[in-house]
C-alpha cells in the first residue's frame, strides 16, 4: 500500500484494508499474550471470567477472532491479566523494509517484473526467454518450448519440494517459475498457447 | 498460474508464503465497485494477508476440513457479509496454496453435497497445478505452520 499524505484521496478499499488488517494486529497482540500467559502462568478463560465476573462465553468469543473484541474488550481482557496495552505509532515513510520473509517470497519478490507488479504476462514472458529448447537445472527442474506450438512446459521431480525448486532455480537466474508451472503444466493449452504467442508476438 | 500474496502495508514481513490461484487473484485485484463489495474485498486481502505476516494464527481463522485425509485446508474470512471460506493445501511447511473460494452461504452444513463440490473442486486445482506432487498431510498444526495457538484445527 502506497503511503499516505494530505494531498492523497485514500480509496475506500485501502480504508477497509487497513481497518482489518488494525483488528487483526490489535487481536494477535491479545492472543498471544493470553497464550503466554496459558503457558506460563496456567491462566485459563474461566480464571479471567472469575476475574471480570462474567461469562467464561464471552471470553472465549473474544478470543476467538478479531470481529468479535472491541476496544473495551481489549482493556478487560488485558486488565484481568494484570497488563495493558502500550501503544506505538508509526508512520508508513518511517517503517524500514523487512529483514525477514519466507524463502520462496523472497525468490518470487527478487525477480523484478513481480517486484513492480505481478501481471499474467511478466513470469510467463521470463520464462519463455529462458526456455529456448530445454533447460535443465542440477535441482532437477526442468523447461522445455516448442517453438512451433508456443507451447511451455515445466516438470520437476517428485523429489524436490517447491521451496528447494524456487531456491535451486533462482540460483541458477530461472526463479520464480514455480508461479507459472500450473498455468503450464495443466490441461488449459489453450490459454497458454494463447499467452506464450501473446508474448512472443510482444 | 499462481500469485503470491504479499502484505501491501510497509513494514511487513510474509514469514509464511501464501500463492493464490487465478480465480482469486482476480477477485482481489477486481475493479472498483459500491461499498459493500470494497469492503468484502479489502477484508479478503487483508484476512488472507494474516497468513503471510501474522505472527499467530488460530482455529477460528485456519482450519483442516474434515475428512483430514483430503488435507484441504480452509482459511476463513469472515469480517463481514458474505463470509468467505478459502481452500487450499499446504505445499510445504508454512507455504500455502489457495486453490479456490466460496461464500460460506452457499455451502450448507458440513456434509453438504456443496462442500464436498468445493473441496473436490480444491483437489482438482491442485492436481492440475502439481500434478502427482502430493500436498503435506497430517493434523498436528505446529508440521504445518509456525505461529499456531493451541487449540483443535479440525473436527
Amino acid at each position: 500500500m502506497d503511503n499516505t499524505s494530505n494531498s492523497v484521496t485514500l480509496s475506500r478499499r485501502d480504508v477497509f484494508y487497513q481497518r482489518q488488517r488494525t483488528k487483526h494486529r490489535f487481536f494477535a497482540a491479545v492472543a498471544s499474550f493470553f497464550e503466554d500467559e496459558a503457558k506460563q502462568e496456567s491462566l485459563t478463560k474461566r480464571e479471567i471470567a472469575r476475574r471480570l465476573s462474567c461469562d467464561p462465553a464471552q471470553i472465549t468469543r473474544w478470543l476467538q477472532g478479531p470481529t468479535n473484541i472491541t476496544a473495551d474488550g481489549i482493556s478487560d481482557l488485558l486488565f484481568s491479566m494484570g497488563a495493558e496495552a502500550e501503544l506505538k505509532i508509526t508512520r508508513f515513510r518511517d517503517y524500514s523494509v523487512p529483514n525477514e520473509a519466507h524463502p520462496l517470497i523472497e525468490a518470487i519478490a527478487a525477480i523484478p517484473e513481480v517486484a513492480s507488479s505481478v501481471t499474467q504476462t511478466a513470469p510467463l514472458r521470463a520464462m519463455f526467454e529462458h526456455a529456448h529448447g530445454a533447460v535443465t537445472t542440477s535441482g532437477g527442474l526442468t523447461i522445455s518450448s516448442s517453438t512451433n506450438s508456443g507451447m511451455i512446459s515445466v516438470h520437476w521431480s517428485n523429489a524436490v519440494t517447491p521451496n528447494s525448486v524456487i531456491n535451486e532455480a533462482a540460483s541458477t537466474g530461472i526463479g520464480s517459475y514455480i508461479i507459472t508451472i500450473g498455468g503450464e503444466h495443466g490441461r488449459d493449452k489453450r490459454a497458454a498457447t494463447a499467452s506464450a504467442d501473446a508474448v512472443a508476438a510482444a | 498460474m499462481l500469485f503470491p500474496v504479499i502484505p501491501r502495508a510497509p513494514g511487513s514481513a510474509p514469514r509464511r508464503a501464501l500463492l493464490v490461484h487465478d480465480r482469486l487473484w482476480s477477485f482481489l485485484q477486481s475493479a472498483e465497485g459500491d461499498l459493500q463489495w470494497e469492503q468484502r474485498v479489502a477484508e479478503l486481502q487483508a484476512d488472507l494477508e494474516v497468513f503471510a505476516d501474522g505472527t499467530t494464527l488460530g482455529p477460528k481463522y485456519l482450519r483442516l476440513l474434515y475428512p483430514s485425509r483430503d488435507a484441504v485446508w480452509e482459511i476463513r474470512s469472515t469480517g463481514s457479509d458474505p463470509s468467505i471460506r478459502v481452500l487450499g493445501f499446504f505445499a510445504e511447511r508454512d507455504a500455502f496454496i489457495a486453490t479456490n473460494m466460496a461464500l460460506r452461504e452457499d455451502l450448507g452444513g458440513w456434509q453438504s453435497r456443496e462442500w464436498k463440490q468445493v473441496k473436490r473442486n480444491a483437489g482438482a486445482c491442485w492436481r492440475h497445478l502439481f500434478s502427482t506432487y502430493q500436498p503435506m498431510k497430517g493434523t498436528d498444526i505446529h508440521t504445518f505452520v509456525s505461529g499456531a495457538l493451541n487449540g483443535q484445527y479440525f473436527k
